[in-house]
C-alpha cells in the first residue's frame, strides 16, 4: 500500500494520486463527523475536509507516514467552525457538538446517558476522549490534531475517562438526574 | 463493560457514508484537483464518440446516450469509455470479465502508446524480496501466520526498446519497502506502525543488476522468451501475421501454444486437435496460451487492435472474472481480473488501468477476493515513445 505521506507528497506533481488518501480516510472522517452532525452537515464537512487537505498538501510533514491526525484536525476545525457558524453556544460546547436533527432525537440516542455525559465534560477533554475511542488515534496523534503536547493529550484524556466514569455511574444511580 | 467501551459502542452504531454520499464527495474533490489532471484528453473523448455514433445506428445512439448518462463514480480520467470501462468493471461487482475486459480493450485501442516517438520507453516495479514478520518484530516463515504481515522491497527497471528491438534495461534503486495488501496493513497497524525501514533492513546489494544493453533482435528473446514464444513467432517482425479479429487470433495462438509445448518442450506427441493428447498436455497447452495472452498484452510493439484483441480473449479463459476496484501500490485505480494462477506464474489476478487499458499491476489472492489480494510486479509507472534510448517521457 503506498503511504499516505508518499501519496500526498506525490500528489504535488501527481493530482489524481491524492484520491489514495481519500480512499484510505473518508469514511473513518465522515463518520467522525456525523457523529457529531447531522447527515447533510457530516457529507459537506468530510467532502471540505479533503478539499482543504489537498489544497493544503505542500505543508504536509512527510515525517508523518499517516494522514489520520492531519485529517482529523481539519475536520474538527470545520465542526468547530460549523458549531459557531450555527451560532448554538449551549451546552453541547463550542468545539464538538453533538447536534442531531430532532427525528434522530425523538427516536432515541442508543445510549442517551452516555451522550449526556459526554456533554458535561469539558470541551478540551471530550474532545481528546472522542478522537481516542472514535477516531482511534494515538496519544501523538491526538497532540498533533489538537495543538497539545502529548503530555496534556494523556492527562486530559485521564480526566476525561474518570469524569465520564463517575457521571455514568450517577445516572445508573440517579437516571434523569445531572 | 468501562466508559471507554461504551464510547466506543455509541461511535459503532454511526453507519459508514453510502455510496452516493462517497462518490459526490470524490466528485467535489476531483473538481479541486482541477481539470487537467483528472480529465481524459478531449481529442480522445471526441474520436470515441464520433466512432460509436457513426457505426452503430440505433443502437449505437443508445448506448451513447447510455455512457453519456452514467453517473460516473470515478475521479479518474472522465471519457466515455472509461466511464464504460468503469461500469463494466467496476461497478456491477464481481463476475463474468467478458464485457469488462472487452470495454478495456476499447480504451487500449484508443491508446497509442508510441504516439511521439519512435523508441518504446517503460518504467515498472519489480518485488526484490518479500519477508514476513511477527507481531513481536522477528522474522516468520510461513506467509500468512495469524498476526504476521509481509514487507515488499521493490526495485524499479526501465526499458527502451528501438523498432530493430535493440535496447537498453537498467535497474533502480530499492524502493522505500511497503505493505503489500490492506490484511498485511491491518497486521502491521495491529503491530503498533512498526518502523518498515528498520524490519525489511538496508535494501540488498545486487551485483547482478547492471544496465544492460541489446543490439538488434536481441530484446524479443526477452520480451517474448516466455515458453519460447519468440523461437515460434516471425524472427525480425513477431507479430506478423498475428490476426486483430479474436476468433481468427486465438486460432492461430492455440496452434502457437500446441507448438511449444508439443514440439519445443517435448511433451508430444499429439496432433494439433488435442484429440490423442494426455490430460496433463491438454492442460499445458492450455495454460501456455493463456500465458502467451499475457505475454503479447506487455509487448511494446503490439498493435492497439492487437490489445483489444487479446483483452478479448482474456476474458473468454475459463475462470476468467472481475473482481472489482483496486488501488494498485503506486496509487493507481484499477479493475482487477481472476484469471487462472497457470497463466501468470502462480498469480491469479491481473489489474487493468480504467483510463487506458493497461495492464498495471498483478498479485495473487488466496480466496479471489480484494481482501486478500497481495501485489507483486507494478508496471508502466512511466510510459510512451521517446525519440532514442536514454530518453524519458516528460
Amino acid at each position: 500500500m503506498l503511504p499516505d505521506a508518499e501519496a500526498i507528497e506525490r500528489s504535488l506533481d501527481e493530482p489524481r494520486i491524492f484520491e489514495v488518501v481519500f480512499d484510505r480516510h473518508f469514511p473513518a472522517i465522515h463518520r467522525y463527523i456525523r457523529h457529531c452532525l447531522d447527515a447533510d452537515a457530516a457529507e459537506d464537512l468530510a467532502a471540505e475536509t479533503f478539499v482543504r487537505a489537498f489544497a493544503a498538501r505542500q505543508r504536509y510533514r512527510a515525517s508523518t507516514p499517516d494522514a489520520r491526525a492531519w485529517l482529523f484536525s481539519i475536520a474538527t476545525n470545520l465542526v468547530r467552525d460549523e458549531v459557531r457558524r450555527r451560532g448554538r453556544a449551549d451546552a453541547l460546547g463550542q468545539r464538538l457538538s453533538f447536534q442531531r436533527p430532532p427525528e434522530e432525537t425523538a427516536r432515541g440516542l442508543p445510549d442517551p446517558e452516555l451522550y449526556g455525559a459526554l456533554m458535561a465534560l469539558r470541551d478540551p477533554e471530550r474532545e481528546v476522549l472522542v478522537l481516542f475511542a472514535w477516531a482511534e488515534l494515538s496519544y501523538e496523534e491526538i497532540a498533533e490534531a489538537t495543538g497539545a503536547p502529548v503530555g496534556t493529550v494523556r492527562s486530559r484524556l485521564s480526566r476525561a475517562r474518570t469524569r465520564l466514569s463517575e457521571l455514568l455511574v450517577a445516572s445508573t444511580i440517579n437516571p434523569g438526574g445531572r | 463493560m468501562d466508559e471507554l467501551d461504551r464510547v466506543r459502542a455509541a461511535h459503532a452504531t454511526v453507519p459508514s457514508p453510502d455510496a452516493p454520499t462517497v462518490d459526490r464527495a470524490r466528485r467535489r474533490l476531483a473538481d479541486a484537483v482541477g481539470a487537467a489532471s483528472i480529465r481524459a484528453a478531449p481529442r480522445r473523448r471526441r474520436q470515441r464518440s464520433v466512432r460509436l455514433t457513426a457505426v452503430a445506428g440505433l443502437a449505437g445512439v443508445v448506448a451513447v446516450l447510455a455512457v453519456a448518462l452514467w453517473p460516473s463514480s470515478e475521479s479518474g480520467p472522465a471519457g466515455p469509455s472509461s466511464a464504460l470501462a468503469a461500469r463494466m468493471c467496476v461497478q456491477s461487482g464481481t463476475g463474468p470479465a467478458t464485457a469488462c475486459l472487452d470495454a478495456l480493450g476499447d480504451l487500449a485501442a484508443a491508446d497509442d502508446v508510441l504516439a511521439g516517438g519512435k523508441v518504446f520507453y517503460r518504467r515498472d516495479l519489480w518485488t526484490q524480496s518479500t519477508m514476513y514478520v511477527r507481531p513481536d518484530g522477528r522474522p516468520e516463515a510461513a506467509p500468512h501466520a495469524r498476526g504476521s504481515f509481509a514487507i515488499v522491497r521493490a526495485g524499479s527497471q526501465e526499458l527502451w526498446v528501438a523498432p530493430d528491438r535493440s535496447g537498453r534495461v537498467i535497474y533502480g534503486p530499492a524502493q522505500r519497502p511497503y505493505l503489500p495488501s490492506a490484511a498485511d496493513e491491518r497486521a502491521w497497524r495491529a503491530a503498533g506502525n512498526p518502523d518498515l525501514e528498520r524490519l525489511a533492513g538496508g535494501a540488498q546489494h545486487r551485483e547482478d543488476l547492471a544496465p544492460q544493453e541489446f543490439t538488434e533482435g536481441q530484446l524479443d528473446k526477452v520480451l517474448l522468451g516466455s515458453g519460447a514464444l519468440d523461437e515460434v513467432l516471425p524472427q525480425g517482425d513477431p507479430l506478423r501475421g498475428l490476426s486483430t479479429e479474436p476468433t481468427a487470433l486465438a486460432r492461430e495462438l492455440r496452434r502457437i501454444a500446441w507448438y511449444q509445448r508439443v514440439r519445443i518442450s517435448g511433451e508430444g506427441p499429439c496432433a494439433q486437435d488435442l484429440h490423442d493428447c494426455s490430460p496433463s498436455t491438454r492442460r499445458n497447452i492450455a495454460s501456455q496460451y493463456g500465458g502467451n495472452l499475457r505475454t503479447l498484452l506487455r509487448y511494446p510493439f503490439a498493435s492497439p487492435d492487437l490489445r483489444r484483441a487479446l483483452l478479448h480473449l482474456l476474458g473468454d479463459l475459463p475462470g476468467a472474472r472481475r473482481m472489482g476496484a483496486v488501488r494498485d501500490p503506486a496509487g493507481r485505480r484499477g479493475a482487477a481480473i481472476v484469471v487462472p494462477e497457470s497463466i501468470n506464474d502462480g498469480l491469479n489476478v491481473i489489474v487493468f488501468d480504467l483510463a487506458t487499458g493497461r495492464l498495471l499491476a498483478d498479485g495473487h489472492a488466496d480466496d479471489g477476493t480484494v481482501a486478500t489480494l497481495r501485489w507483486q510486479d507494478v508496471y508502466d509507472l512511466k510510459v510512451g515513445g521517446v525519440g532514442k534510448i536514454g530518453e524519458r517521457p516528460r
